[in-house]
């Protein structure tokens, strides 16, 4: 699955990132490599963009970014 | 010695730079684009000085942010380095740091928030960061000035020795491992002849930056030789070659981290964030929080502070002036060059002057906003907005201060992180109708549409968000057509703003205004001095209705014809808005020869009303006062820009009166 679809609260493994260009290397600059936990904070009161826990901070992308990130969601402990 | 000072955004960088520094600042322009070039002489080291360098997060060549940092890094030699890293946010800080260790170039690693770090229990060994990466390392507190003066120390002793760093190997055995070294091999006579780091130059290369492999003039067979390594290490490792190199700086630094940092298990300053976003982000309470501060600042801005201090001015150069006035007529100096002192001069330095409250006062509040990290979080709620027509959400406060007044909203577009996103953002805040306009509109839903009053000022405003829009959409098919920079964006920690850094920023902005616009300004006004008070034949006039200006404005009058408002006095009218759109209203005023206290009249007399409608539309979008070109040639880069601008919205401005005028008779 993708990172726009992890609901608000749940965390995940990065497997890929996709995307091109200047994107996908400001994406990987970031951190967003795979095997990078992360945790999704928030979506904005509009629905776009998401907010996004990762390395011990936030970042915030657009959902259509998003979408390209693949991820493995983490077994929930409840 | 020169130093460069880099960081990524949000590390406190601007914070260590006043500190190193002090008052001792210049600023100035990066070459061929509009980023902040700031110098200073470093404290208590005389023959050093530190640039501050924009904050970024890598060194590719993407955003015009990291291509001065590395034209800068590249072609200024700098005789060392300071990095600043915020240590609360280590890992990803450390990744610009290693690629900033590749370049070869003596540098210090500056530890900044370290007391935040101590605070919440979380620890970095210091010494043994320093030996893994083999630069010094300085914990410091740029904001409660702790550890500077070992900064410094330390800069100035690595420089002076040459030392530089240990360590720029950061990959394990493996493919990239082997990669990087077999391409930094081939390419090794090329990098030196082109005075480039080796290893910087090898692992640019393999994530294919193609200014680097132009600057080391690698031929095609070269260039096939090292590709076929690239993709040997991509079928190796399974990643490609910007994930490979990527995940293996992140590698490296996670080890590092282990090694070094013991982190704290939970964060205040996070937990405070956590829960003040809970209320400022809140899916119901964001918008109205917004708009509220937003009407807050632009209440105190324009209703209470700015306008007091700008009376307080104006009624200083009143009583100034007055008092010439008197001086000069009793000397009884000749009367041209008593109305050049006082309708000129004084009538000059005083329209400048009157912006600077507004300037001053606006800034305070937008730099408390930004510093204090909600400007990130107004770009958060705002960017699905944004997006249609092709900018983020950063761009919205300084649009929004485009309503109050286009040359702080301008001037505002500084904080944007692309070069692209500022230019278009720049063109279109001249379309949010400012606040000078309003008088215009006024008096003409008095004379035209008295009932109708408050629908005409909203008409007004949505009128110049839709044109606006549509220009917009105009651009990003044109010449915007580049693709946007990604909107991804960090949302840092709520701090305290430091006040020292406010105050610096105030002092910057107000200088700035003062130091490129003073000309711009001053000759303006005098050049409308000039016409407004002689005729043709250079003969000093009385009466206004013969000078210049008016037969400038019988010059012009034939092309507002098809406008509906062909009048020589309307067109005389819209010049004099040149200098200040107040001076619209005021002149129609003194042609019309009805005063303000019966312009209703006189303009029932010169317009109907669907001429009044198209009038309307040409003052809304026609072009802004001349402080505003000023400002938007000076950020655009160049003073013809800012002409070409006022330019553009005229002939926006001519078509959509037009249209509105031609609608405007089918109706009324």
């Amino acid at each position: 699955m993708t990172l726009k679809e992890l609901a608000v609260g749940k965390s995940g493994l990065i497997t890929a990132v996709g995307g091109e260009g200047a994107l996908r290397c400001r994406l990987l600059d970031m951190g967003l490599i795979p095997h990078t936990k992360v945790t999704v904070q928030k979506i904005a009161p509009m629905g776009d963009p998401m907010e996004i826990r990762l390395r011990g901070y936030e970042l915030t992308l657009r959902l259509e970014d998003a979408e390209k990130i693949e991820i493995l969601p983490e077994v929930s402990e409840t | 010695m020169m130093f460069a000072l880099v960081g990524n955004q949000n590390s406190g960088k601007t914070t260590l730079f006043n500190q190193l520094t002090g008052a001792n600042q210049h600023v100035g322009n990066f070459p061929g684009v509009t980023v902040d070039s700031k110098t200073g002489v470093m404290r208590g080291a005389k023959d050093c000085t530190v640039a501050d360098l924009p904050g970024i997060y890598s060194l590719r060549p993407y955003t015009g942010e990291e291509i001065v940092t590395r034209d800068f890094l590249l072609n200024q030699h700098p005789d060392g380095i300071i990095n600043i890293v915020d240590a609360t946010n280590i890992e990803r800080n450390l990744y610009l740091t290693l690629q900033l260790l590749e370049m070869d170039i003596p540098m210090v690693l500056a530890l900044n928030m370290m007391d935040e770090v101590r605070g919440n229990g979380g620890t970095i060994d210091v010494g043994k960061m320093s030996a893994e990466l083999g630069i010094p390392v300085v914990p410091i507190s740029a904001a409660k000035n702790e550890g500077i003066t070992e900064l410094i120390e330390n800069a100035v002793q690595t420089a002076k020795a040459r030392r530089r760093p240990l360590r720029v190997d950061f990959c394990d055995d493996g493919p990239v491992h082997r990669c990087i070294h077999a391409v930094s091999h081939q390419i090794e006579d090329h990098a030196k002849a082109a005075g480039i780091a080796r290893r910087f130059a090898a692992t640019k290369m393999i994530e294919g930056d193609t200014d680097i492999i132009d600057r080391m003039e690698i031929d095609q067979n070269e260039l096939e030789l090292l590709e076929h390594s690239i993709v040997q290490m991509e079928d190796e490792g399974g990643l490609d070659r910007h994930a490979a190199i990527a995940s293996m700086r992140y590698d490296y630094i996670e080890k590092l981290c282990d090694k070094t940092v013991v982190k704290a298990k939970q964060s205040k300053e996070h937990l405070r964030s956590v829960a003040i976003d809970r209320v400022l982000t809140n899916k119901y309470a964001a918008l109205p929080i917004f708009v509220g501060i937003m009407l807050l600042i632009f209440w105190l801005t324009f209703d209470v502070i700015g306008s007091f201090l700008q009376d307080a001015l104006a009624g200083g150069i009143d009583r100034l002036s007055a008092v010439v006035d008197s001086g000069l007529k009793a000397y009884g100096l000749n009367p041209v060059v008593h109305s050049l002192i006082i309708d000129g001069i004084f009538a000059g330095v005083g329209s400048v002057v009157s912006f600077l409250p507004i300037i001053v006062v606006l800034f305070f509040f937008l730099s408390i906003l930004e510093d204090t990290g909600y400007m990130a979080r107004v770009a958060f709620v705002m960017d699905k907005l944004l997006r249609k027509i092709g900018l983020s959400g950063r761009s919205f406060v300084p649009m929004l201060i485009g309503f109050g007044c286009t040359v702080p909203a301008v001037m505002a577009t500084r904080t944007l992180p692309s070069s692209r996103d500022r230019r278009l953002t720049i063109m279109l805040t001249p379309f949010m109708s400012c606040s000078a306009k309003i008088p215009i509109y006024a008096v003409f839903s008095a004379a035209f549409f008295p009932r109708y009053a408050a629908l005409v000022m909203v008409l007004m405003y949505f009128g110049g968000m839709v044109v606006g829009i549509l220009v917009s959409l105009l651009f990003k098919k044109t010449l915007f057509r580049g693709k946007p920079v990604p909107f991804v964006m960090e949302l840092p920690n709520y701090r305290m703003p430091s006040l020292k850094s406010v105050a610096m920023l105030l002092w910057d902005k107000a200088k700035d205004f003062l130091q490129r616009a003073f000309t711009v300004i001053f000759v303006a006004t005098l050049i409308i001095w000039f016409l407004q008070s002689f005729d043709t034949h250079l003969n000093f006039v009385e009466d206004s209705a013969n000078s210049l200006l008016a037969w400038i404005g019988k010059l012009l009058s034939p092309i507002f014809h098809p406008l509906g408002f062909g009048d020589w006095r309307i067109s005389t009218a819209l010049v004099s808005g040149f200098t200040a759109k107040e001076a619209v209203v005021s002149t129609l005023g003194i042609l019309t020869g009805t005063g303000m206290d019966n312009l209703s009249a006189g303009l029932s007399a010169l317009f109907t009303v669907p001429s009044a409608v198209s009038f309307l539309t040409f003052t809304l979008l026609y072009t802004p006062c001349v402080a505003a070109i000023a400002v938007v040639g000076r950020e655009l880069g160049g003073k013809w820009r800012g002409a070409v601008v006022a330019v553009f919205q005229c002939v926006v401005a001519w078509i959509f009166a037009a249209l509105l005028y031609q609608a405007a008779l089918l109706v009324f």
